[in-house]
């Protein structure tokens, strides 16, 4: 919802993706505003990853566009995107298995865009004051999730869930201004899924945009303010929680007609 | 962290001035051979570490830039009228060049098909070696290629010709080598690279161009291999088709699989036991060459059965216990 005549953060509209024929997203709109909290629910293969990849640009568009702070990034690649501000996570956790914590956290850090080739290899003073800098965040966010004691330790060798809490720490590591979490509390243990929903609310708390991708109907109304409602690839609902449970389309796609 | 900067720091002192005085113990032109060949095989085989090792792209095609870089300064050199350290930077240019425009290509396409093709390249540079016999001389090699000759400003000129001064002669190169190899892996560059090897997507996500340090490391390692090959054509003072051979290939798979792949330790450890271990099976053991070959393929085989990670992981698992001891011991006082 449009607040005091704000500009959206991202603008979604008349997104349009086929796959072999087969309509994945048809005419899909919505928009988000700065500091919005906003979920994408359905039932499965209704749409939701294949939006979060046409938005991240894993996939192409075939038809509609994709605005993010006023700019069109329909089709940009996705490491262009990411680095304009928009981190993504993904719904099979992927963390960089033979990198200790702390380096795959120091990895998120690529967008210092004005040092060149030339002073990386160099490491000039420049880039050592970057590290340092980004050391200091990266072990800020590990007290946040608490997993500094296993910041030299390979992915590999944590939990599911650490896993997923250091993939969620990685996504915030360089600050992104719109923060995509794909089904952040599935597969985790149920204590797993109220500390996810914490950190997110919290996140959120501080003035974060997040969109997110979610299973778990609990969590979604939890920590959702806004809600868009995807079936067989359709928009069919978009409202608060309290007007989503209400809503007769809603009941229909998920408990059948 | 600081402690073991300073044990590293040794380490580099000790390593430069063991290169320096070692051939000085070894009197015979042999050994200084065999040396130069083993010093050639540590900047071949971490020059091609660079993409096998780091970025995971295992390219069967790298040969091209050694005997491409050979040729270049056979052929080309002596017409522009350069020195040694001329030719070098020419073939180095050449080879860099060729490296990321073919890299450009060749990453295009899909992770199987890129070692195909880069090995097509191979065998057809080394068809064209072989049948631009006007040029290169065809199986005939391009021969009497000349000694190298270092301008020292166009006030005097050294000229090469012993073994050993060969050797000092190839010294730099491959401080070079190190050093571009350290600095590209031990960076943040080297974290990009290996985001792009273990998860291209998740790389691309963090706002990583794959294709960006895929060609880094592609062109970074054929500039210095076509490097390699010009002081080789100045060193055998020709330069044949067989230089484009596959058996390089093979070689630098040995070397680098078997030693430790994406480890300066690992690749060092493979390409000295790979040259120094054919010498003492030849002049100690007496082991006629077929059989080589034979014991070099169980070593692979144990090796790859054994220690998929190659020799450096034993190593590695040693000094991590010992670490952890360390620091069990600190922290308990």
């Amino acid at each position: 919802m449009p607040r005091n005549g704000a500009q959206p953060l991202l603008e979604v509209s008349q997104l349009t993706k086929h796959f072999l024929g087969v309509t994945a997203l048809l005419d899909v709109s919505f928009d988000i505003y700065p500091g919005e909290l906003l979920s994408l629910i359905g039932p499965n293969g209704s749409g939701k990853t294949t939006l979060f990849n046409c938005v991240s640009g894993f996939l192409k568009l075939d038809r509609g566009q994709v605005r993010f702070k006023g700019e069109d990034i329909s089709n940009v690649r996705p490491d262009k995107i990411a680095l304009k501000g928009i981190r993504r996570t993904f719904q099979d956790v992927r963390t960089f298995q033979e990198m200790t914590v702390l380096e795959n956290l120091m990895t998120a850090l690529q967008q210092h865009q004005e040092e060149n080739m030339i002073e990386r290899v160099l490491g000039t003073q420049r880039i050592q004051q970057f590290e340092h800098a980004a050391r200091e965040r990266a072990l800020e966010l590990l007290d946040m999730v608490d997993l500094r004691p296993w910041q030299h330790m390979q992915a590999r060798h944590l939990a599911y869930g650490q896993r997923k809490l250091l993939e969620f720490v990685t996504a915030l590591m360089p600050d992104p201004d719109l923060i995509m979490l794909d089904e952040p509390a599935a597969g985790v243990s149920g204590e797993m899924v109220d500390r996810m929903k914490q950190h997110i609310r919290a996140l959120n708390a501080q003035g974060k945009t997040i969109l997110v991708v979610e299973h778990n109907m609990r969590v979604v109304m939890d920590i959702s303010e806004r809600i868009v409602v995807l079936d067989y690839g359709r928009k069919i609902a978009e409202g608060t929680p309290s007007e989503i449970q209400t809503n007769e389309l809603v009941r229909e796609a998920y408990f059948g007609h | 962290m600081r402690g073991t900067s300073r044990t590293s720091i040794a380490f580099w002192i000790g390593f430069v001035i063991l290169t320096l005085v070692l051939p000085q113990f070894l009197r015979t032109g042999y050994l200084i051979n065999a040396l130069i060949v083993t010093v050639t095989w540590i900047i071949f085989a971490l020059s091609f570490d660079l993409s096998a090792g780091h970025v995971g792209t295992v390219s069967l095609g790298h040969p091209v830039f050694f005997g491409l870089g050979a040729y270049v300064t056979a052929l080309a050199a002596p017409a522009l009228g350069l020195d040694y350290v001329g030719s070098v930077l020419l073939s180095m240019l050449a080879m860099g060049v060729l490296a990321y425009v073919s890299g450009i290509a060749f990453f295009r396409i899909a992770e199987v098909t890129f070692a195909i093709g880069t090995l097509g390249a191979l065998i057809i540079a080394q068809l064209l070696a072989n049948n631009a016999f006007e040029i290169t001389g065809g199986p005939m090699c391009t021969q009497g290629v000349s000694r190298p000759v270092i301008n020292l400003f166009g006030l005097t000129s050294i000229s090469v010709t012993e073994p050993i001064e060969y050797y000092y002669l190839l010294l730099p190169l491959l401080f070079l080598t190190i050093l571009v190899y350290r600095r590209l892996a031990h960076s943040r560059i080297g974290r990009a690279f290996a985001a792009v090897r273990q998860d291209e997507v998740r790389a691309l996500a963090m706002g990583i161009n794959p294709m960006r340090y895929k060609l880094l490391a592609f062109a970074a390692g054929g500039a210095l291999i076509g490097a390699l090959g010009s002081f080789q054509a100045q060193y055998i003072t020709l330069v044949c088709p067989s230089e484009l051979a596959l058996s390089y290939t093979l070689n630098l798979l040995i070397i680098v699989f078997v030693g430790g792949s994406g480890s300066f330790r690992g690749v060092l450890l493979g390409a000295i036991i790979f040259t120094v271990l054919p010498r003492i099976l030849e002049t100690v053991g007496n082991v006629p060459p077929a059989y080589q070959q034979l014991i070099y393929g169980v070593i692979l085989l144990l090796v790859i059965r054994f220690l998929p990670d190659g020799l450096d992981s034993v190593i590695e698992r040693v000094l991590a216990r010992r670490r952890g001891v360390s620091r069990e011991v600190s922290d308990a006082a």
